[in-house]
């Protein structure tokens, strides 16, 4: 656990009979966006609350390395009769007072909330409420920053400007976020962790999940004899299997990259059919999700 | 702003302050005007052989009706809006913005605080209006009676405010906080009918002001020191079942 911001050591939550967390170990460096992915139900949001010590675990170690830590629940909800700016201002002066109140105006301008820092809260829209919240969280910037689906349900133009927001924290705080959508874990995250019904079934950096994952798979196009071209390839030492689709589509999974590299080209080119293009398939973040998740 | 800021602006903006200011200030101006004006109402009402039967009214009957209200309609009052604002968990989201910011002891005290002054607030203004209606349209009561059994009012007020307290480190909801708060002091005010545990009881310095403003003896040292005591033991107790809590 020595170098990590977060850390966890066979960290298990159980409500009841029922396994939150089964012996979880989290290692987040610091200076990261740690994207905690997973399934409704994974866990995601009990371990970011056992991290934010508002839960205690059943079992297990957690160190948290930040001396300051913000945190924003997945639907974020203030009293209704106060404004945008005594939110933020309230959570400044709570955390820490000696930092300025003008840092309370600087925050909701980036948040884009600066327009309506005076109205109450009780008109703000989800996604206002959602920004007003990573702005409380963000105010007296901390060392670390615990968002729970911080983009979810907002419309895309606001979760454009969440994920401006967070990507604009890396280096500065460390941030752990949870959420379901991949695209924003593939945009902005550093590493990643992913929970399977309570287990951390992987983690570490992006392109190493990917690479980890990766299916040996090429797209071949040709205009016409696929089902000749599919007979001649499977007869190759080197292809697992190919499927044929009715657009004169092959896909073709390989079990040796460089032989394929070497080969393909002139297996096809014996065929004497004529080739449209060749491509290899890459693995999506979605796929492995479900790979990994199934 | 602050933890206690916050609840005053909780108690302003919200408008309790007009739920409690109204519930007591209505039973502080109805006590003596029923009083001096009931044998009139009900003649107007055709009930001229009841007025015959009405034992004589006293002085002191303006401040019993106001005190009889207030127990029911100004607790019930007291015990929503205390509810609404100690149930602090009641709304997880809310609960995570101030949990990870503050100390249980420091969203607690300020919210005790806040809801017991305006308790007594409302509390003491309806006393005040009963009493000058009293004095205007029957006959001035002896001042310091008022004074002491309004003291001894509030404590019990003080009381239950920290019942509420308590009632809220137990249930979250702010409904179930008001039901279960208000059932716990109905048991205790219930308790009294025993007549051994009856001085005893916090629910003895009920019935005080109309005591006292009637010439009994004060003897409610026993009631305040298991008030006072009860007090003390049940803030404490109920910050620790607060930090116990999981959010």
């Amino acid at each position: 656990m020595g170098e990590s911001q977060v850390s966890t050591s066979a960290l298990t939550k159980r409500f009841g009979d029922i396994v939150a967390l089964d012996r979880v170990d989290l290692d987040v460096p610091p200076g990261i966006v740690y994207g905690l992915v997973g399934p409704n139900g994974a866990g995601k949001t009990t371990l970011l609350r056992i991290l934010a010590g508002l839960r205690e675990p059943t079992d297990g170690e957690v160190h948290v390395g930040a001396r300051s830590v913000g945190v924003l629940p997945d639907t974020p909800r203030f009293d209704r009769w106060l404004t945008g700016r005594e939110v933020v201002d309230l959570a400044r002066s709570l955390t820490d007072r000696s930092i300025p109140a003008s840092a309370v105006d600087e925050v909701l301008k980036v948040a884009g909330l600066a327009d309506d820092a005076h109205r109450s809260v009780k008109g703000y829209s989800r996604g206002m409420l959602q920004r007003l919240g990573l702005a409380s969280a963000v105010v007296t910037e901390p060392e670390l920053l615990l968002l729970d689906e911080p983009a979810a349900a907002l419309d895309p133009v606001g979760r454009r400007e969440v994920l401006d927001l967070i990507a604009a924290l890396a280096g500065h705080s460390t941030v752990v976020f949870s959420s379901h959508i991949l695209d924003d874990v593939q945009e902005v995250c550093d590493a990643v962790g992913i929970l399977r019904r309570g287990e951390m079934v992987y983690q570490g950096s992006l392109p190493g999940l990917l690479s980890r994952y990766v299916r040996n798979r090429y797209v071949v196009r040709v205009r016409s004899g696929e089902n000749e071209i599919a007979a001649s390839l499977l007869s190759e030492s080197w292809v697992t299997s190919v499927d044929v689709e009715a657009d004169g589509r092959l896909t073709v999974d390989v079990s040796d990259v460089d032989e394929t590299e070497r080969c393909l080209v002139s297996v096809l080119a014996a065929s004497g059919r004529r080739v449209v293009s060749i491509s290899p398939e890459a693995t999506s973040l979605e796929e492995v999700f479900l790979e990994v998740t199934r | 702003m602050t933890l206690w800021k916050l609840e005053w602006l909780r108690i302003w903006r919200t408008q309790r302050w007009l739920i409690l200011g109204s519930v007591y200030g209505v039973f502080g101006l109805l006590g003596p005007l029923t009083v001096r004006y009931l044998p009139e109402i009900i003649d107007r009402f055709g009930g001229t052989e009841v007025v015959g039967e009405l034992p004589p009214m006293m002085p002191a009957d303006g401040i019993t009706q106001y005190v009889s209200s207030a127990q029911q309609f100004g607790l019930l009052a007291v015990a929503f809006v205390g509810a609404a604002a100690l149930a602090f968990d009641a709304h997880c989201e809310m609960a995570i913005f101030l949990r990870t910011r503050a100390s249980v002891r420091d969203i607690f005290i300020p919210r005790l605080g806040v809801n017991t002054v305006a308790a007594i607030a409302g509390f003491v203004f309806g006393v005040t209006l009963a009493y000058v209606g009293t004095g205007l349209l029957l006959e001035w009561l002896d001042l310091p009676a008022v004074v002491v059994g309004s003291v001894l009012q509030s404590l019990y007020l003080i009381f239950a405010v920290v019942v509420i307290g308590v009632v809220s480190s137990v249930v979250r909801s702010v409904a179930g906080t008001a039901l279960i708060s208000l059932g716990v002091l109905i048991i205790v005010g219930v308790a009294s009918l025993i007549p051994p545990l009856a001085p005893w009881l916090p629910s003895d310095l009920l019935g005080a002001l109309d005591a006292l403003i009637r010439g009994s003896e004060f003897e409610y040292w026993r009631s305040i020191v298991v008030t006072a005591a009860s007090i003390v033991i049940l803030v404490p107790v109920s910050i620790a079942r607060l930090e116990r809590r999981e959010t």
